[in-house]
Protein backbone atom coordinates (compact mmCIF):
# COMPACT_ATOMS: atom_id res chain seq x y z
CA UNK A 1 0.00 0.00 0.00
CA UNK A 2 0.90 3.63 -0.96
CA UNK A 3 1.79 5.51 2.31
CA UNK A 4 0.07 8.50 1.54
CA UNK A 5 2.04 10.90 3.36
CA UNK A 6 5.15 10.09 1.02
CA UNK A 7 2.92 11.64 -2.10
CA UNK A 8 2.76 14.88 -3.20
CA UNK A 9 0.18 17.07 -1.72
CA UNK A 10 -1.37 17.66 -5.04
CA UNK A 11 -1.79 14.26 -5.75
CA UNK A 12 -4.00 13.72 -2.58
CA UNK A 13 -7.79 14.45 -2.86
CA UNK A 14 -8.46 17.60 -0.12
CA UNK A 15 -11.26 19.42 1.69
CA UNK A 16 -11.68 22.37 -0.09
CA UNK A 17 -14.89 23.69 1.17
CA UNK A 18 -16.98 23.76 4.35
CA UNK A 19 -20.25 25.04 4.86
CA UNK A 20 -22.48 25.28 7.94
CA UNK A 21 -25.75 26.85 8.25
CA UNK A 22 -27.58 28.05 11.24
CA UNK A 23 -28.27 25.02 13.72
CA UNK A 24 -29.53 23.67 17.32
CA UNK A 25 -33.60 24.88 17.36
CA UNK A 26 -33.83 26.46 14.36
CA UNK A 27 -37.65 25.70 13.21
CA UNK A 28 -40.09 26.21 9.79
CA UNK A 29 -37.07 24.40 7.26
CA UNK A 30 -36.79 21.27 6.12
CA UNK A 31 -33.76 18.67 5.70
CA UNK A 32 -34.09 19.54 2.31
CA UNK A 33 -33.16 23.03 2.76
CA UNK A 34 -30.91 23.11 5.46
CA UNK A 35 -29.35 20.59 2.79
CA UNK A 36 -29.36 22.91 -0.41
CA UNK A 37 -28.31 26.05 2.08
CA UNK A 38 -25.10 23.89 3.74
CA UNK A 39 -24.20 22.97 0.17
CA UNK A 40 -24.18 26.45 -1.33
CA UNK A 41 -22.23 27.98 1.58
CA UNK A 42 -19.59 24.96 1.12
CA UNK A 43 -18.80 26.20 -2.57
CA UNK A 44 -18.92 29.70 -1.47
CA UNK A 45 -16.52 29.00 1.12
CA UNK A 46 -14.13 27.01 -1.62
CA UNK A 47 -14.87 30.00 -3.79
CA UNK A 48 -16.25 27.86 -6.43
CA UNK A 49 -19.30 28.35 -8.17
CA UNK A 50 -22.23 25.59 -7.87
CA UNK A 51 -21.49 24.74 -11.39
CA UNK A 52 -18.38 23.42 -10.53
CA UNK A 53 -19.77 20.03 -8.76
CA UNK A 54 -20.20 17.23 -10.50
CA UNK A 55 -20.51 14.74 -8.02
CA UNK A 56 -23.05 14.59 -5.18
CA UNK A 57 -23.04 12.39 -1.67
CA UNK A 58 -26.26 12.59 0.17
CA UNK A 59 -27.02 11.57 3.81
CA UNK A 60 -29.80 11.93 5.15
CA UNK A 61 -30.27 11.77 9.00
CA UNK A 62 -32.71 10.53 11.83
CA UNK A 63 -36.16 11.91 10.05
CA UNK A 64 -35.27 11.02 6.14
CA UNK A 65 -35.57 14.08 5.16
CA UNK A 66 -32.90 14.55 2.01
CA UNK A 67 -32.46 12.24 -1.16
CA UNK A 68 -31.45 12.47 -4.65
CA UNK A 69 -33.96 15.00 -5.36
CA UNK A 70 -31.28 17.77 -3.99
CA UNK A 71 -29.63 17.36 -7.27
CA UNK A 72 -32.43 19.32 -8.74
CA UNK A 73 -32.97 21.81 -5.57
CA UNK A 74 -29.62 23.07 -6.61
CA UNK A 75 -30.47 22.90 -10.36
CA UNK A 76 -27.23 20.91 -10.59
CA UNK A 77 -27.03 19.45 -14.29
CA UNK A 78 -25.09 16.38 -15.83
CA UNK A 79 -23.38 15.45 -12.49
CA UNK A 80 -20.86 12.61 -13.11
CA UNK A 81 -21.33 10.92 -9.28
CA UNK A 82 -24.70 11.12 -7.66
CA UNK A 83 -25.44 8.69 -4.75
CA UNK A 84 -27.72 8.48 -0.90
CA UNK A 85 -25.10 6.95 1.74
CA UNK A 86 -26.38 5.49 5.19
CA UNK A 87 -23.91 4.31 7.59
CA UNK A 88 -25.28 6.09 10.51
CA UNK A 89 -22.74 7.78 12.24
CA UNK A 90 -20.10 6.69 10.05
CA UNK A 91 -21.49 8.06 6.80
CA UNK A 92 -19.87 11.62 6.96
CA UNK A 93 -16.55 9.90 7.26
CA UNK A 94 -17.25 7.21 4.49
CA UNK A 95 -18.52 9.92 2.60
CA UNK A 96 -15.21 11.92 2.39
CA UNK A 97 -13.71 8.38 1.41
CA UNK A 98 -15.73 7.87 -1.68
CA UNK A 99 -15.13 11.39 -2.48
CA UNK A 100 -10.97 11.28 -2.34
CA UNK A 101 -11.30 8.10 -4.68
CA UNK A 102 -13.72 9.54 -7.05
CA UNK A 103 -11.27 12.72 -7.44
CA UNK A 104 -8.41 10.88 -7.44
CA UNK A 105 -9.76 8.63 -10.12
CA UNK A 106 -10.77 11.17 -12.57
CA UNK A 107 -14.43 10.12 -12.06
CA UNK A 108 -15.35 13.68 -10.77
CA UNK A 109 -13.79 16.80 -9.72
CA UNK A 110 -15.33 18.52 -7.30
CA UNK A 111 -17.76 16.19 -4.93
CA UNK A 112 -20.01 18.36 -2.66
CA UNK A 113 -20.90 15.83 0.63
CA UNK A 114 -23.79 16.98 2.41
CA UNK A 115 -25.79 15.59 5.64
CA UNK A 116 -28.53 17.48 6.72
CA UNK A 117 -31.65 16.84 9.83
CA UNK A 118 -34.64 18.88 10.90
CA UNK A 119 -36.00 16.46 14.00
CA UNK A 120 -36.21 19.10 16.33
CA UNK A 121 -40.50 20.39 16.22
CA UNK A 122 -41.15 23.58 18.11
CA UNK A 123 -43.55 22.75 21.29
CA UNK A 124 -42.29 18.90 21.32
CA UNK A 125 -39.44 17.84 23.44
CA UNK A 126 -35.78 17.21 22.77
CA UNK A 127 -35.44 13.37 23.66
CA UNK A 128 -38.99 12.25 21.53
CA UNK A 129 -37.01 13.18 18.62
CA UNK A 130 -35.13 9.86 18.59
CA UNK A 131 -37.57 7.65 20.25
CA UNK A 132 -38.65 5.68 17.17
CA UNK A 133 -40.78 3.48 18.80
CA UNK A 134 -43.25 2.03 16.48
CA UNK A 135 -47.15 2.51 17.46
CA UNK A 136 -48.58 -0.47 16.64
CA UNK A 137 -45.30 -3.03 17.73
CA UNK A 138 -44.78 -6.02 15.78
CA UNK A 139 -42.37 -8.94 15.03
CA UNK A 140 -39.29 -9.13 16.29
CA UNK A 141 -38.75 -5.11 16.73
CA UNK A 142 -41.90 -5.06 18.25
CA UNK A 143 -41.15 -7.09 21.03
CA UNK A 144 -37.86 -5.23 22.05
CA UNK A 145 -40.15 -2.46 21.95
CA UNK A 146 -42.58 -3.48 23.58
CA UNK A 147 -39.87 -4.79 26.44
CA UNK A 148 -38.83 -1.19 27.02
CA UNK A 149 -35.80 -1.48 24.45
CA UNK A 150 -36.41 1.03 22.50
CA UNK A 151 -33.81 4.33 21.11
CA UNK A 152 -30.31 4.62 21.22
CA UNK A 153 -30.08 5.87 24.91
CA UNK A 154 -31.00 2.39 26.14
CA UNK A 155 -28.90 0.11 24.04
CA UNK A 156 -25.38 2.27 24.39
CA UNK A 157 -26.02 2.66 28.09
CA UNK A 158 -26.13 -1.16 28.42
CA UNK A 159 -22.93 -0.98 26.21
CA UNK A 160 -21.66 1.71 28.77
CA UNK A 161 -22.59 -0.77 31.79
CA UNK A 162 -20.58 -3.28 30.36
CA UNK A 163 -17.71 -1.15 29.83
CA UNK A 164 -18.16 -0.49 33.50
CA UNK A 165 -18.37 -3.58 34.87
CA UNK A 166 -15.51 -5.25 32.76
CA UNK A 167 -12.81 -2.48 33.59
CA UNK A 168 -14.02 -0.43 36.48
CA UNK A 169 -15.04 2.98 34.40
CA UNK A 170 -17.03 4.92 36.28
CA UNK A 171 -19.63 7.68 36.16
CA UNK A 172 -17.00 10.50 37.36
CA UNK A 173 -14.50 9.39 34.31
CA UNK A 174 -17.67 9.59 31.77
CA UNK A 175 -18.60 13.34 33.94
CA UNK A 176 -14.71 14.02 32.94
CA UNK A 177 -15.06 14.10 29.40
CA UNK A 178 -18.51 16.38 29.22
CA UNK A 179 -16.63 18.87 31.41
CA UNK A 180 -13.56 18.92 29.40
CA UNK A 181 -15.52 19.15 25.90
CA UNK A 182 -18.18 21.73 27.53
CA UNK A 183 -14.86 24.09 28.33
CA UNK A 184 -13.91 24.03 24.74
CA UNK A 185 -17.53 24.41 23.84
CA UNK A 186 -17.22 27.89 25.71
CA UNK A 187 -15.10 29.57 23.06
CA UNK A 188 -17.05 28.14 20.27
CA UNK A 189 -19.39 30.30 18.82
CA UNK A 190 -20.70 27.77 17.09
CA UNK A 191 -22.16 25.79 19.99
CA UNK A 192 -25.30 25.70 21.67
CA UNK A 193 -23.99 24.91 25.24
CA UNK A 194 -21.57 27.36 26.36
CA UNK A 195 -22.42 27.61 29.97
CA UNK A 196 -19.07 25.83 31.67
CA UNK A 197 -19.84 23.23 34.10
CA UNK A 198 -17.97 21.23 36.58
CA UNK A 199 -18.30 17.60 37.56
CA UNK A 200 -21.37 18.23 40.02
CA UNK A 201 -23.11 19.56 37.34
CA UNK A 202 -22.46 16.25 35.65
CA UNK A 203 -23.25 14.16 38.53
CA UNK A 204 -26.38 16.23 39.76
CA UNK A 205 -27.76 16.30 36.11
CA UNK A 206 -31.11 13.81 35.83
CA UNK A 207 -30.77 10.16 34.34
CA UNK A 208 -31.99 9.39 30.85
CA UNK A 209 -31.12 5.38 31.12
CA UNK A 210 -28.88 4.88 33.75
CA UNK A 211 -25.50 4.55 33.42
CA UNK A 212 -26.40 8.01 31.59
CA UNK A 213 -27.03 11.27 32.80
CA UNK A 214 -28.42 14.23 30.63
CA UNK A 215 -24.72 15.59 30.00
CA UNK A 216 -23.29 12.17 28.87
CA UNK A 217 -25.66 12.65 25.91
CA UNK A 218 -25.66 14.07 23.00
CA UNK A 219 -27.66 17.55 21.79
CA UNK A 220 -30.16 16.78 19.35
CA UNK A 221 -30.30 19.57 16.34
CA UNK A 222 -31.67 21.16 12.82
CA UNK A 223 -29.37 21.62 10.32
CA UNK A 224 -26.86 21.18 7.56
CA UNK A 225 -23.08 20.63 7.10
CA UNK A 226 -21.36 20.32 3.67
CA UNK A 227 -17.79 20.10 2.76
CA UNK A 228 -16.30 20.33 -0.89
CA UNK A 229 -13.83 17.31 -2.10
CA UNK A 230 -11.48 18.05 -4.81
CA UNK A 231 -8.34 17.17 -6.22
CA UNK A 232 -4.81 18.16 -4.09
CA UNK A 233 -3.45 20.73 -7.17
CA UNK A 234 -7.35 22.34 -7.19
CA UNK A 235 -7.54 22.96 -3.89
CA UNK A 236 -4.55 24.49 -3.45
CA UNK A 237 -5.89 27.30 -5.69
CA UNK A 238 -8.93 27.92 -4.12
CA UNK A 239 -10.21 30.56 -1.55
CA UNK A 240 -9.26 28.16 1.38
CA UNK A 241 -6.06 26.60 2.75
CA UNK A 242 -6.61 22.84 1.90
CA UNK A 243 -7.36 20.07 4.26
CA UNK A 244 -5.86 16.81 2.42
CA UNK A 245 -6.81 13.85 3.28
CA UNK A 246 -4.06 11.63 4.15
CA UNK A 247 -5.64 8.25 5.28
CA UNK A 248 -8.92 6.54 5.87
CA UNK A 249 -10.67 3.20 6.87
CA UNK A 250 -13.66 1.78 8.03
CA UNK A 251 -14.66 -1.12 9.94
CA UNK A 252 -17.82 -2.79 10.53
CA UNK A 253 -17.89 -5.46 12.84
CA UNK A 254 -20.94 -7.08 12.32
CA UNK A 255 -21.85 -7.71 16.04
CA UNK A 256 -25.57 -9.46 15.88
CA UNK A 257 -26.30 -8.91 19.72
CA UNK A 258 -27.07 -12.50 20.07
CA UNK A 259 -24.10 -13.76 22.07
CA UNK A 260 -20.86 -12.67 23.54
CA UNK A 261 -19.34 -10.76 20.67
CA UNK A 262 -17.38 -7.82 23.04
CA UNK A 263 -20.53 -5.51 22.70
CA UNK A 264 -19.81 -2.23 24.89
CA UNK A 265 -15.71 -3.38 24.95
CA UNK A 266 -14.56 -3.15 21.80
CA UNK A 267 -15.65 -1.16 18.76
CA UNK A 268 -15.10 -1.38 15.15
CA UNK A 269 -12.53 1.70 16.05
CA UNK A 270 -9.52 -1.13 16.81
CA UNK A 271 -9.39 -1.57 13.15
CA UNK A 272 -10.56 1.11 11.37
CA UNK A 273 -8.11 3.30 13.07
CA UNK A 274 -4.96 1.60 12.56
CA UNK A 275 -5.99 1.25 9.03
CA UNK A 276 -6.12 5.14 8.71
CA UNK A 277 -2.55 5.48 10.06
CA UNK A 278 -1.07 2.94 7.82
CA UNK A 279 -2.77 4.42 5.19
CA UNK A 280 -1.38 8.35 5.85
CA UNK A 281 1.86 6.91 7.07
CA UNK A 282 1.41 8.55 10.27
CA UNK A 283 1.04 6.88 13.75
CA UNK A 284 -0.19 7.80 16.72
CA UNK A 285 2.08 10.52 18.18
CA UNK A 286 1.76 12.39 15.05
CA UNK A 287 -1.80 12.99 16.01
CA UNK A 288 -2.06 16.81 16.90
CA UNK A 289 -6.04 16.91 17.28
CA UNK A 290 -8.71 14.87 18.26
CA UNK A 291 -12.69 15.01 16.85
CA UNK A 292 -14.15 11.59 17.92
CA UNK A 293 -17.96 10.92 17.49
CA UNK A 294 -19.37 11.53 21.07
CA UNK A 295 -22.91 10.14 20.85
CA UNK A 296 -22.30 9.57 24.34
CA UNK A 297 -19.70 10.42 26.64
CA UNK A 298 -18.60 6.41 26.71
CA UNK A 299 -19.08 6.77 22.89
CA UNK A 300 -15.31 8.73 22.67
CA UNK A 301 -13.71 7.08 25.75
CA UNK A 302 -14.06 3.68 23.84
CA UNK A 303 -12.75 5.32 20.51
CA UNK A 304 -9.32 6.44 22.77
CA UNK A 305 -9.15 3.32 23.42
CA UNK A 306 -9.68 1.18 20.18
CA UNK A 307 -7.61 3.93 18.78
CA UNK A 308 -4.60 2.83 21.25
CA UNK A 309 -4.47 6.34 22.81
CA UNK A 310 -4.47 4.12 25.95
CA UNK A 311 -4.85 0.91 27.10
CA UNK A 312 -7.89 -1.14 26.63
CA UNK A 313 -10.13 -0.77 29.51
CA UNK A 314 -8.37 2.00 31.04
CA UNK A 315 -10.05 4.56 29.10
CA UNK A 316 -11.78 6.20 32.87
CA UNK A 317 -8.32 6.89 34.28
CA UNK A 318 -7.29 8.00 31.02
CA UNK A 319 -9.58 10.69 30.49
CA UNK A 320 -10.19 11.89 34.08
CA UNK A 321 -6.18 12.17 34.58
CA UNK A 322 -5.60 15.48 35.32
CA UNK A 323 -3.98 17.64 32.47
CA UNK A 324 -4.97 15.38 29.54
CA UNK A 325 -8.57 16.73 28.41
CA UNK A 326 -9.29 20.30 28.01
CA UNK A 327 -8.30 23.32 27.06
CA UNK A 328 -4.89 23.45 28.35
CA UNK A 329 -4.30 19.48 28.21
CA UNK A 330 -1.89 17.56 26.50
CA UNK A 331 -4.41 15.96 24.54
CA UNK A 332 -6.64 18.16 22.29
CA UNK A 333 -10.23 16.43 22.09
CA UNK A 334 -13.26 17.80 20.20
CA UNK A 335 -11.81 20.74 20.51
CA UNK A 336 -15.50 22.69 19.15
CA UNK A 337 -17.51 21.14 22.33
CA UNK A 338 -18.29 17.81 20.67
CA UNK A 339 -21.83 16.82 19.81
CA UNK A 340 -22.44 17.03 23.86
CA UNK A 341 -22.05 20.95 23.62
CA UNK A 342 -21.08 22.03 20.16
CA UNK A 343 -24.22 20.63 17.33
CA UNK A 344 -25.33 17.25 16.40
CA UNK A 345 -24.72 16.66 12.79
CA UNK A 346 -23.84 13.09 12.46
CA UNK A 347 -20.05 12.42 12.06
CA UNK A 348 -20.38 16.15 10.09
CA UNK A 349 -19.81 17.11 13.85
CA UNK A 350 -16.53 15.98 14.75
CA UNK A 351 -15.50 16.33 10.66
CA UNK A 352 -16.65 19.84 10.39
CA UNK A 353 -14.35 20.85 13.71
CA UNK A 354 -11.28 18.70 12.35
CA UNK A 355 -11.58 20.73 8.98
CA UNK A 356 -11.83 24.71 10.72
CA UNK A 357 -8.67 23.35 13.15
CA UNK A 358 -6.81 21.96 10.22
CA UNK A 359 -7.18 25.27 8.82
CA UNK A 360 -6.37 27.59 11.27
CA UNK A 361 -9.19 29.19 11.59
CA UNK A 362 -10.94 28.27 15.12
CA UNK A 363 -10.22 31.42 16.49
CA UNK A 364 -10.03 31.57 20.56
CA UNK A 365 -10.37 27.52 20.66
CA UNK A 366 -7.44 27.46 17.95
CA UNK A 367 -4.65 24.23 18.82
CA UNK A 368 -1.48 25.72 18.33
CA UNK A 369 -0.36 22.67 16.28
CA UNK A 370 -2.94 21.37 13.80
CA UNK A 371 -0.76 19.96 11.36
CA UNK A 372 -2.16 16.29 11.40
CA UNK A 373 -5.93 15.67 13.02
CA UNK A 374 -7.64 12.25 13.13
CA UNK A 375 -11.68 12.46 13.20
CA UNK A 376 -13.49 9.56 13.98
CA UNK A 377 -17.37 8.47 12.83
CA UNK A 378 -19.34 5.88 14.42
CA UNK A 379 -22.88 4.62 13.78
CA UNK A 380 -25.61 2.17 14.82
CA UNK A 381 -24.72 0.84 18.16
CA UNK A 382 -21.12 0.72 17.87
CA UNK A 383 -22.11 -1.25 14.49
CA UNK A 384 -19.79 1.11 11.99
CA UNK A 385 -17.07 2.88 12.18
CA UNK A 386 -15.31 5.41 10.26
CA UNK A 387 -11.68 7.23 10.32
CA UNK A 388 -10.44 9.71 8.46
CA UNK A 389 -6.34 11.46 8.90
CA UNK A 390 -6.64 15.21 7.59
CA UNK A 391 -3.24 17.07 7.25
CA UNK A 392 -3.21 20.94 6.78
CA UNK A 393 -1.58 20.79 3.61
CA UNK B 1 -48.86 -3.66 32.46
CA UNK B 2 -45.32 -4.64 32.76
CA UNK B 3 -44.51 -4.41 29.05
CA UNK B 4 -46.80 -2.60 25.86
CA UNK B 5 -49.09 -4.55 23.28
CA UNK B 6 -46.97 -6.54 20.95
CA UNK B 7 -48.47 -8.35 17.90
CA UNK B 8 -46.55 -11.53 15.59
CA UNK B 9 -45.36 -11.62 12.18
CA UNK B 10 -45.10 -14.17 9.96
CA UNK B 11 -41.22 -14.46 11.03
CA UNK B 12 -42.53 -14.72 14.79
CA UNK B 13 -45.44 -16.76 14.64
CA UNK B 14 -43.71 -20.07 16.20
CA UNK B 15 -41.83 -17.61 18.75
CA UNK B 16 -44.77 -16.38 20.36
CA UNK B 17 -47.27 -19.68 19.93
CA UNK B 18 -44.28 -21.33 22.31
CA UNK B 19 -44.87 -17.87 24.91
CA UNK B 20 -48.74 -18.95 25.06
CA UNK B 21 -47.93 -22.14 25.90
CA UNK B 22 -44.94 -21.01 28.61
CA UNK B 23 -42.14 -22.14 26.73
CA UNK B 24 -39.62 -19.89 25.92
CA UNK B 25 -38.08 -21.06 22.26
CA UNK B 26 -34.62 -21.38 20.97
CA UNK B 27 -33.58 -23.30 17.86
CA UNK B 28 -31.24 -25.79 17.55
CA UNK B 29 -28.89 -27.03 14.87
CA UNK B 30 -30.08 -30.80 14.54
CA UNK B 31 -26.66 -32.20 13.64
CA UNK B 32 -23.86 -29.45 15.60
CA UNK B 33 -26.24 -29.09 19.30
CA UNK B 34 -25.83 -25.59 18.63
CA UNK B 35 -28.64 -23.26 20.11
CA UNK B 36 -29.31 -20.57 17.45
CA UNK B 37 -31.61 -17.27 18.04
CA UNK B 38 -35.22 -17.37 17.91
CA UNK B 39 -34.94 -14.49 15.27
CA UNK B 40 -32.56 -16.75 13.13
CA UNK B 41 -34.08 -16.32 9.73
CA UNK B 42 -35.20 -20.09 8.39
CA UNK B 43 -35.35 -21.97 5.45
CA UNK B 44 -36.92 -25.16 4.41
CA UNK B 45 -33.91 -27.91 5.19
CA UNK B 46 -31.94 -25.75 7.06
CA UNK B 47 -31.67 -28.60 9.69
CA UNK B 48 -33.21 -26.13 12.67
CA UNK B 49 -35.37 -27.64 14.96
CA UNK B 50 -37.46 -24.77 17.88
CA UNK B 51 -36.40 -26.05 21.21
CA UNK B 52 -37.79 -25.12 24.83
CA UNK B 53 -34.97 -23.30 26.64
CA UNK B 54 -34.11 -23.85 29.86
CA UNK B 55 -35.13 -19.89 30.16
CA UNK B 56 -32.73 -19.49 32.99
CA UNK B 57 -29.39 -17.37 32.26
CA UNK B 58 -27.13 -14.13 33.97
CA UNK B 59 -27.34 -10.76 33.45
CA UNK B 60 -24.36 -9.36 31.67
CA UNK B 61 -25.82 -5.67 31.46
CA UNK B 62 -28.32 -3.71 32.63
CA UNK B 63 -29.98 -0.07 32.22
CA UNK B 64 -32.29 1.63 34.86
CA UNK B 65 -34.56 3.28 31.98
CA UNK B 66 -35.91 6.77 33.29
CA UNK B 67 -39.70 7.94 31.42
CA UNK B 68 -42.17 10.39 32.15
CA UNK B 69 -45.34 8.61 30.54
CA UNK B 70 -47.40 12.10 30.84
CA UNK B 71 -46.69 15.46 31.72
CA UNK B 72 -48.06 14.78 35.33
CA UNK B 73 -47.52 11.76 35.59
CA UNK B 74 -44.55 10.44 38.05
CA UNK B 75 -41.40 9.69 36.40
CA UNK B 76 -41.32 5.67 36.06
CA UNK B 77 -38.17 3.55 36.24
CA UNK B 78 -38.33 0.61 33.88
CA UNK B 79 -34.94 -2.07 34.08
CA UNK B 80 -33.72 -3.57 30.56
CA UNK B 81 -31.24 -6.14 30.64
CA UNK B 82 -29.13 -8.15 28.61
CA UNK B 83 -29.32 -11.71 29.83
CA UNK B 84 -26.71 -14.64 28.80
CA UNK B 85 -28.90 -17.72 28.41
CA UNK B 86 -27.48 -20.76 29.80
CA UNK B 87 -28.04 -22.22 26.33
CA UNK B 88 -24.91 -19.61 25.45
CA UNK B 89 -26.97 -16.53 23.68
CA UNK B 90 -27.75 -13.47 24.93
CA UNK B 91 -31.32 -12.27 25.13
CA UNK B 92 -32.15 -8.14 25.30
CA UNK B 93 -35.00 -8.06 27.81
CA UNK B 94 -37.39 -6.54 30.33
CA UNK B 95 -36.23 -7.27 33.72
CA UNK B 96 -38.95 -7.01 36.66
CA UNK B 97 -38.99 -7.82 40.53
CA UNK B 98 -35.33 -6.22 40.49
CA UNK B 99 -34.06 -3.49 43.41
CA UNK B 100 -32.95 -0.53 40.27
CA UNK B 101 -30.89 0.53 42.74
CA UNK B 102 -28.73 -2.66 43.21
CA UNK B 103 -25.61 -3.72 41.17
CA UNK B 104 -27.65 -6.51 39.12
CA UNK B 105 -24.61 -8.08 37.19
CA UNK B 106 -24.21 -11.56 37.30
CA UNK B 107 -27.56 -11.91 38.69
CA UNK B 108 -29.24 -15.21 38.44
CA UNK B 109 -32.43 -14.91 36.53
CA UNK B 110 -35.45 -16.98 35.11
CA UNK B 111 -37.91 -16.25 32.52
CA UNK B 112 -41.27 -15.56 33.12
CA UNK B 113 -44.32 -14.79 30.46
CA UNK B 114 -46.48 -11.68 30.43
CA UNK B 115 -49.46 -10.50 28.54
CA UNK B 116 -48.58 -7.78 26.25
CA UNK B 117 -51.73 -6.76 25.93
CA UNK B 118 -55.55 -6.98 26.55
CA UNK B 119 -56.52 -7.57 23.24
CA UNK B 120 -56.47 -11.31 21.79
CA UNK B 121 -54.02 -10.47 18.97
CA UNK B 122 -51.89 -8.92 21.70
CA UNK B 123 -49.04 -11.45 22.56
CA UNK B 124 -47.61 -13.14 25.32
CA UNK B 125 -43.89 -11.80 26.19
CA UNK B 126 -40.86 -13.11 27.62
CA UNK B 127 -39.66 -10.98 30.73
CA UNK B 128 -36.86 -12.39 33.19
CA UNK B 129 -36.68 -12.03 37.10
CA UNK B 130 -34.47 -13.29 40.08
CA UNK B 131 -34.53 -17.17 39.91
CA UNK B 132 -35.78 -19.33 42.17
CA UNK B 133 -34.16 -22.21 44.00
CA UNK B 134 -36.46 -24.23 42.06
CA UNK B 135 -34.78 -23.27 38.93
CA UNK B 136 -30.85 -23.50 40.07
CA UNK B 137 -30.27 -20.22 41.33
CA UNK B 138 -26.86 -21.38 41.99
Amino acid sequence: MTVRRDLAAHRRAAIAGLGLTEMGKVYGRTARHFAADAVRRAVADAGLDLADIDGLLVSAGVTNGVNLGLQVDLGLRNLRMLTQLQAFGSTAGAMVQYAALAVESGMASAVACVFADAPLRQGRATGAAYDRRPRASRGWTGLLGASGLAGPNTFYALAARRHMKAYGTTSEQFGALAVAQRAWAVMNPLAQLREPIGISDHQSSRYIAEPFRLLDCCLVSNGGVAVIVTTGDRAAALAQPPVSILGWGQAHPGTSGRRDEDFGLVSGAARSGPAALAMAGVTLGDIDVLELYDCYTFTALLTLEDYGFCQKGEGGDFVATPGVLGPRGSLPLNTGGGQLSSYYMWGMTPLSEAVIQARGQAGDRQVKRHEVVLVSGNGGILDHHSTLVLAAA
Amino acid sequence: MTVSPVARDDASAAFFDGTRAGRFLLLRNRSTGEYLDPRTPRSDDDGLAPVPASGTGRVVSWSVVHSTPSEDGDPVRTVVAIVGLDEGLWWWCRLVGVNPDADLFDLRVEVDFVPSGPDPEHETVPVFRPATEKSGGR
